[in-house]
C-alpha cells in the first residue's frame, strides 16, 4: 500500500469517527481551526491532494481515536512543499484550547534540518489557530532526522496513538479493512526500525 | 450438471408463455423437473380463493378457524414474476410484491422469490443482500434461475457469477422451516439469546445503529426509560413492528391481540405469526449481521482479517479458495490454530446462516490471536481479495479472466464496508456510484 493510500484510509477512518463525535466537541474544534474540517471522505481525499496551504480545498482531516487522555480530537494536514517532500501539520484540541505542531523537512535559514515545532499558522497565515495558548513558534525546533514521508507519517501517528495498543493496532485495522494484510509488514518493519522498538507484543 | 436437492417449486406468472421462459431457465439450472407452473386463469382462480381466506382471517382473526387448502401449501419454493398485471382479478395491476407477503403469512410455503422486480440489477452493491425492500425472501431476475449455485453446491470454474450473498434455495427453504419451529417455541423469549448471538454489553457494542434498531422502533441502546434494549427484544415484539408480510398495523394488531390468549389462540394464527417473524429475522441476519460482518464473520472474511489461520498454506491462493465452501471444521484452517483459538467462537445458530460463521467479538478480544497477527511475517500471506460477486479469492490486481478486481464501499455503518468484485462482463452492478472514487490499486 503506497503511503498516499495509507494516509487516505487513515483519513477515512478519522472522518468516520468524527461524524459520530459529540456535538460540543465538534463545535470547539470548529472554532479552533476556523471551520475548515474535512467532514467526509471526499473532502479528505481532496485535502490530501492539495499542494499548498492556500489551496481552497485545504482542510484539516480528523484523526482516529487518540490515546492522549486530555486531548479530545486531533487533526492533520499534509501539504507538499519543496518539490515532493511532504510536511505534516498536527492540531490537537482539548476543550476550547488547541495547539499546532508542524513536522517539516529541512528549510532555509537556521532550520536547515528536518524538525517539528509549535505553530499557530496553518492553512496559510490568514487562518491562524484560535485558542492556542502563547507558545514559542520557531524554537524549540526538535530534530526528527528524516524528510521521508513514510517515516514522518509514522512518527505522527505514533506520537498521538502510541505504539503498542495504538498505532500498531490502528495500522492493523486499516490493512485488514482494506483486505491488504499482505502489505502490513512494509510499515510495521519500518515503524520498528525508526522508533527503535525492542520488545514486541507477546514477547513481554 | 449436478442435480439439485429434491425440492418442489411453484412457478407463478400471469402469462403462460412467460412461464415457459422461466421453466427454460430452471432447466438450464437443472431444476425444471421439480418445477410446476401456475399461470393465467389458474393463478387468478387460486389467488381469488386465497385472498378471500386472507380477508376472512383479517376481519376476525380470533375466531378464524383456518384457511381452505391452497396450492401454495404443497410447495417449498414459490417463484412469482413481479409482472402480474394481466391477471383478471379486478382492481389495480397486481405485482408479486403485493402477493408474497400474504403467501408467507397465510400458507405453509416456506420460501418465496420475487422475479424481475429490478431487471437492470444483478448485483447489489449497497447491502450485499439483493433487493432489501422486496417483500419476498429473495429478489432475482429470470436469467439468474439458470445459475446452478442457486440450486446445488456446484462451483463452476473461474469467474462465474455467483454472489456470496445468494442462498442455496433448497437449503434456504429447509432452514426456514427450522426457523419457524424455533420462533414458535420461543415466541415470548428474548430473541438474541435464542438466535445464539452474544448478549453481553461488549459484544453488543460491535453492532452498528442500524442492526440495533431495524427489528423494532422501540429498541433503544441509550438506556431511555420504557424502551427495550435489543437484548430484551422478543419475537412477539418483532411481529407488531415489521410490515413486510402484513402491511397494515391495524391487521397486525388484531392478530397480535388474538395471540395474547395462548389458551384460545388457534394453531393457525400461531404459525402465521411465527412464519412472519422468521422471515423478518432471516432478512435481518442477512442484511444486518452477516452483511456487515461485525458481530458474526464468515470464513472468507475471517481469513482476510487473520490470514495466518491458514498456517503454512497462507501463501497459496488455492488454499484460500478451498476454505470458502468448507462446511466442516477446521474449515480449511490450520487444525491446531483452529482448535486453540477459533473453535470456541463458532456460531451455532445454523438455521440462520448460509455458511459457517464465528463470533467476531470473541476473536477480536483474543489477545493471543492478535499477538499472532503481528508476530507473523505478513509478506508470506497471499495478496488476495475476496470477490463478493464470484465467491472466490482473487489476486488483488487481476481477477479470473484478466479483469481488474474493483473495490467498492457497501452502505454498512461499520468498518468492514470495503469489499471487492470481479466486475464480470454483462453483469449489472448497482448502484454504480458505490464503485466510484475507490481505487482498486494498492
Amino acid at each position: 500500500m503506497e503511503i498516499n493510500q495509507l494516509m487516505r484510509r487513515y483519513a477515512w477512518k478519522g472522518v468516520g469517527e468524527w461524524s459520530r463525535a459529540d456535538q460540543g466537541l465538534q463545535k470547539n474544534a470548529h472554532i479552533c481551526v476556523g471551520g475548515r474540517i474535512a467532514e467526509n471522505p471526499t473532502q479528505a481525499n481532496l485535502a490530501l491532494d492539495v499542494r499548498h496551504n492556500n489551496d481552497p480545498r485545504a482542510r484539516f482531516i480528523p484523526m482516529p481515536r487518540l490515546r492522549c487522555p486530555s486531548v479530545d480530537v486531533g487533526f492533520f494536514f499534509a501539504p507538499v512543499c519543496q518539490g515532493n517532500v511532504v510536511s505534516f501539520d498536527l492540531v490537537c484540541v482539548a476543550g476550547s484550547i488547541c495547539f499546532g505542531l508542524r513536522f517539516e523537512p529541512p528549510g532555509e535559514g537556521t532550520h536547515r534540518y528536518a524538525h517539528f515545532q509549535f505553530t499557530s499558522n496553518m492553512l496559510g497565515k490568514a487562518h491562524p489557530l484560535s485558542g492556542m495558548p502563547p507558545l514559542p513558534e520557531s524554537y524549540p525546533a526538535f530534530p526528527t532526522g528524516t524528510s521521508d514521508t513514510v517515516q514522518l507519517f509514522l512518527y505522527l501517528v505514533t506520537a498521538v496513538h502510541g505504539y503498542h495498543g495504538g498505532a500498531l493496532e490502528l495500522l492493523g485495522e486499516i490493512f485488514r479493512e482494506a483486505s491488504m494484510t499482505h502489505h502490513l509488514a512494509e510499515y510495521t518493519e519500518t515503524m520498528r526500525r525508526v522508533l527503535g522498538v525492542t520488545a514486541e507484543p507477546g514477547h513481554q | 450438471m449436478e442435480r439439485g436437492e429434491t425440492v418442489k417449486i411453484l412457478v407463478c406468472d400471469d402469462e403462460a408463455d412467460r412461464v415457459g421462459e422461466l421453466l427454460e431457465q430452471l432447466d438450464d439450472g437443472g431444476m425444471a423437473d421439480q418445477a410446476v407452473p401456475l399461470a393465467g386463469s389458474d393463478l387468478t382462480d387460486t389467488l381469488t380463493t386465497f385472498f378471500h381466506s386472507v380477508k376472512k382471517c383479517l376481519d376476525d382473526p380470533a375466531n378464524f378457524d383456518g384457511p381452505r387448502a391452497v396450492v401454495f401449501d404443497d410447495y417449498d419454493i414459490g417463484l412469482f414474476d413481479n409482472r402480474l398485471s394481466h391477471l383478471k382479478l379486478g382492481g389495480p395491476p397486481l405485482t408479486a410484491e403485493a402477493v408474497v407477503g400474504y403467501v408467507r403469512a397465510f400458507t405453509r410455503m416456506p420460501y418465496t422469490v420475487s422475479l424481475n422486480k429490478n431487471p437492470d440489477v444483478d448485483f447489489d452493491l449497497r447491502y450485499l443482500v439483493g433487493d432489501y425492500e422486496t417483500r419476498a425472501d429473495l429478489a432475482l431476475n429470470t436469467e439468474h434461475l439458470s445459475r446452478a449455485c442457486l440450486w446445488t453446491a456446484a462451483r463452476g470454474e473461474g469467474a462465474d457469477f455467483r454472489p456470496w450473498y445468494w442462498p442455496r434455495l433448497p437449503r434456504a427453504a429447509e432452514r426456514r422451516r427450522k426457523q419457524i419451529e424455533l420462533v414458535l417455541r420461543h415466541w415470548r423469549d428474548p430473541l438474541l439469546a435464542v438466535l445464539q448471538l452474544p448478549t453481553d454489553e461488549q459484544s453488543l457494542s460491535f453492532l452498528s445503529l442500524h442492526p440495533r434498531s431495524a427489528l423494532s422502533p422501540n429498541v433503544d441502546s441509550h438506556g431511555i426509560e420504557d424502551r427495550k434494549g435489543i437484548d430484551e427484544l422478543r419475537f412477539c415484539d418483532v411481529f407488531l413492528a415489521k410490515s413486510r408480510s402484513i402491511p397494515t398495523e391495524r391487521d397486525r394488531r388484531k392478530i397480535s391481540d388474538a395471540l395474547e390468549n395462548p389458551a384460545e389462540v388457534s394453531a393457525f394464527l400461531s404459525n402465521l405469526a411465527a412464519r412472519v417473524v422468521a422471515a423478518d429475522l432471516d432478512l435481518w441476519m442477512r442484511r444486518d449481521i452477516i452483511g456487515p460482518q461485525e458481530m458474526l464473520v464468515d470464513v472468507p472474511h475471517l481469513l482476510l482479517r487473520m490470514p495466518f489461520l491458514l498456517g503454512d498454506a497462507a501463501g497459496d491462493i488455492a488454499a484460500w479458495n478451498a476454505a470458502v465452501f468448507s462446511e466442516t471444521a477446521p474449515f480449511g484452517m490450520d487444525p491446531l490454530l483452529y482448535e486453540e483459538h477459533i473453535a470456541d467462537a463458532v456460531y451455532h445458530g445454523s438455521e440462520w446462516v448460509e455458511s459457517p460463521a464465528f463470533k467476531w467479538p470473541d476473536l477480536k478480544n483474543n489477545q493471543k490471536l492478535n499477538d499472532l497477527f503481528f508476530l507473523q511475517t505478513t509478506r508470506r500471506w497471499a495478496d488476495v481479495v475476496f470477490c463478493e460477486d464470484t465467491s472466490t479469492f482473487e489476486t488483488r490486481s487481476v481477477g479470473s479472466g484478466g479483469a481488474v478486481v474493483r473495490e467498492f464501499e457497501a452502505e454498512f455503518e461499520g468498518p468492514w464496508k470495503r469489499r471487492f468484485v470481479s466486475r464480470i462482463a454483462d453483469i449489472q452492478y448497482k448502484p454504480t456510484g458505490r464503485l466510484a472514487g475507490v481505487s482498486s490499486s494498492h
